[in-house]
């Protein structure tokens, strides 16, 4: 594998077939990634097992998510009020107000206050699995779901990672890809943070994870900074398409069911 | 420490050094994110103090409720605020507010007290998350300019750039919070374009294209997204005034 010749002085290639000797374990591999040190993703790429390595970091990183996540709810539990509480209260606070009250007294009024309550139940069914309510299936949602999305989440955006950058001309591996991208994860150790109430990470781990997946497919595919910039950017812009998608059926759908009732019928 | 604040000094001064150290690889990189940290835990001081001093003298809800009121009535002058979304946001505010007001397992003082200390830590990861998302997109215009530098490089020597909202910290004084925001701001721009500029090598003139060109960018994705949506919502009513 050849540094692309377009690389800039400033974006130096990386040292080929070399394994430098700096960090040996996932958590200071993790560490070293997250400041773009050359030589952890080197390490990866050029183990003889760069696929596993990968791995290991992406458990590794999916372990931190779920312990952190379920420590959090847990601490979130003790500055929360009880949610069944919180429903009645949400539910009787809606209830009273002009708005609610208008449309309950008005024609049709019944079968909007049963679609009212359906919505608001199906909401508080949903709920414990999209916020960070203190509940069973919040705990359930960080122990099991958020380390299985990681884990596939990174199988998936690896792949097609791959896949757009040997389209693009790119020489690596796919093991060699996938090993790099796993370290790409790294800012999702900042989900630590996140165990004391009230403190949000937002979109930093997002746009970290995106510089440090450029810096990843860099030291694999020896491409030009552009090329390398669009196999990062395709595989998201693909996810962004299909939940764009999704949204677009689920607002139609919406818009189906909550015609009728906005017309009265 | 010593170190980091006169990292912090020399970009403050618009000195190339600074620049220089910040973008210096990994270890510039480390010590600049540093910088951020510690501006954004002094700019949200008085933000924490503020929540410290609401947990200490326990403010009720209906204490809560006529502030946000009476922003609210502000918010009532501005065109194209209509009854329903008055009607929307007192349900909301009353909704947060009821349920805000039910007993939690720990005491009431406690529980604001350690949400506020939640608030201010968490701003050092906004200020971060609003400093990478920049810097990425105006290193990709930088290089669309010619510039030369690094992922790292860059991101060290912009990181510096946020100094001047440490200023916000006096945000408290009354009648100077738009003006120090304000000061901020501009001086904020003058140190990311001095350092773009001596972390691509490139002259100034382009650096300044290369910021301007992400807040450019976004405009027009903006208003593209919001015309989509105005169309959207115009077939919607027509289909539904025909149907």
């Amino acid at each position: 594998m050849e540094a692309a010749a377009d690389n800039l002085p400033g974006d130096p290639a990386v040292p080929q077939n070399s394994r430098p000797a700096g960090p040996t374990d996932p958590l200071r591999l993790i560490w070293a990634a997250l400041w773009f040190h050359e030589a952890a993703y080197a390490e990866v790429r050029d183990s003889p097992s760069p696929f596993g390595r990968g791995l290991v970091v992406a458990l590794l990183l999916a372990a931190i998510s779920a312990v952190s996540g379920a420590l959090g709810l847990g601490l979130d539990w003790l500055v929360s009020p009880d949610s069944q509480a919180a429903r009645r209260a949400g539910l009787e606070t809606m209830q009273a107000s002009e708005w609610y009250r208008g449309l309950a007294q008005g024609p049709g009024g019944r079968e909007f206050e049963q679609q009212a309550q359906a919505f608001y139940d199906l909401w508080w069914q949903v709920a414990p699995f999209i916020t960070n309510l203190p509940s069973p299936a919040g705990l359930a949602r960080y122990l099991c779901l958020t380390p299985a999305f990681s884990v596939l989440g990174w199988l998936f955006f690896g792949s097609l990672t791959f896949a757009a950058a040997r389209l693009l001309g790119g020489r690596g591996g796919f093991g060699p890809t996938l090993g790099v991208l796993a370290l790409a994860g790294a800012p999702q150790a900042l989900d630590l943070f996140t165990v004391w109430p009230g403190l949000e990470i937002g979109a930093l781990s997002g746009w970290w994870s995106l510089a440090l997946a450029y810096w990843a497919v860099r030291s694999v595919h020896g491409l030009g900074w552009g090329r390398n910039l669009m196999a990062v950017l395709l595989a998201r812009l693909v996810l962004s398409g299909l939940m764009l998608a999704l949204l677009v059926v689920g607002l139609a759908l919406a818009a189906a069911n909550l015609g009728p009732l906005a017309a009265g019928g | 420490m010593n170190d980091t604040w006169r990292l912090a000094l020399g970009a403050l001064q618009l000195k190339d050094e600074a620049f220089r150290e910040g973008g210096r690889g990994p270890a510039g990189l480390r010590q600049a994110a540093l910088v951020v940290v510690f501006v954004a835990l002094l700019a949200g001081l008085g933000t924490l103090v503020t929540g410290l001093v609401d947990a200490a003298r326990g403010q009720s809800p209906e204490q809560a409720r006529d502030e946000i009121m009476a922003n609210l009535e502000q918010l009532e002058t501005l065109p194209g605020f209509s009854g329903a979304v008055r009607e929307a946001l007192v349900l909301a505010v009353d909704s947060v507010l009821r349920v805000e007001s039910l007993p939690t397992p720990l005491p009431r003082p406690l529980v604001l007290l350690i949400r506020s200390v939640g608030l201010w830590l968490g701003r050092p990861f906004a200020l971060a998350g609003s400093w990478f998302a920049y810097s990425l997109m105006a290193l990709v215009a930088a290089r669309l300019l010619g510039g030369k530098a690094s992922l790292p490089a860059m991101l060290g020597a912009t990181a510096l750039s946020n100094v001047p909202y440490a200023l916000t910290l006096l945000s408290f004084i009354p009648f100077c919070g738009a003006a120090l925001s304000a000061a901020a701001w501009a001086w904020s721009s003058i140190i990311f374009v001095k350092a773009t500029a001596a972390a691509n090598d490139m002259p100034i003139a382009r650096a300044i294209a290369a910021w301007a060109a992400p807040a450019a960018a976004l405009v027009v994705l903006w208003s593209l997204l919001l015309a989509a949506v105005l169309v959207a919502l115009i077939v919607l009513a027509l289909a539904a005034a025909g149907g």
